[in-house]
């Protein structure tokens, strides 16, 4: 078997190790359950929309912008975010005790890496190879977007707590 | 519909949503949404804002004609 295989095989692992350990001692309420299950369905209604809409785009319109590749990771990214953006407006994405400012700087971090890469890409003129968006050089932007997204949404709910509006 | 009977007996005890909330092992949010009427607590989470603020199932929750 390939490298690649065993590469991807220990990522996953080692993603599904830290998911295992993180959400070991998390509690969330039954508040908190209903709504994260109310993101869930949102944020799966979003991606079977997009994806519906992309295999369309891909199957019938006659010049491609994008490869399938990178389509695909934009709608899931797009589902994700979309779950998230709702938890964390709905005071439902962090459990009981659980602070956001650790999310905030990762999130920060990761955006302004991804769009520094993406914005090279565009500069010196690799970002569309043939005139296609591909997922080697346009995946940057769409992290960078994802987590600029959830970056703001952290905020917006930070200075609305602090403002004392849930109060 | 908002919960004003809840509030006065939070308010009663001195307690801020901070510390009922810990008391009855939810998050603020969600005793500041029951409070103001943006959700519904089950039955048990009901009788647990009841037994830290010491009243009853009626007099917090039971809506008077």
């Amino acid at each position: 078997m390939s490298s690649e295989f065993f590469t991807g095989l220990f990522l996953v692992l080692l993603i599904g190790l830290i998911i295992y350990l993180s959400s070991k001692n998390r509690h969330y309420d039954e508040m908190q359950q209903k709504i994260r299950a109310e993101g869930y369905k949102l944020g799966y209604t979003v991606t079977i929309i997009l994806l519906i809409i992309l295999m369309c785009f891909i199957e019938y319109a006659p010049g491609h912008l994008i490869t399938p590749s990178f389509g695909i990771f934009a709608v899931l990214m797009a589902g994700i975010v979309t779950f998230t953006v709702y938890s964390i407006l709905k005071d439902s994405f962090f459990s009981i005790g659980e602070r956001s400012t650790y999310y905030m700087i990762v999130c920060a971090i990761i955006s302004v890496v991804n769009a520094i890469t993406a914005f090279k890409y565009i500069s010196n003129g690799t970002f569309l190879e043939n005139g296609v968006v591909t997922f080697d050089h346009g995946g940057n932007l769409i992290c960078a977007l994802g987590f600029m997204a959830v970056f703001v949404a952290l905020f917006i709910k930070k200075v609305n707590d602090r403002k004392g509006i849930n109060a | 519909m908002k919960n004003l009977r809840m509030k006065a007996a939070r308010a009663a005890k001195d307690l801020s949503q901070e510390q009922l909330a810990k008391l009855c092992n939810v998050s603020r949010q969600a005793i500041s949404a029951i409070e103001k009427g943006d959700y519904n607590p089950t039955i048990k989470l009901c009788i647990s804002i009841c037994k830290a603020l010491d009243k009853t199932l009626d007099e917090l929750f039971w809506e008077e004609e």
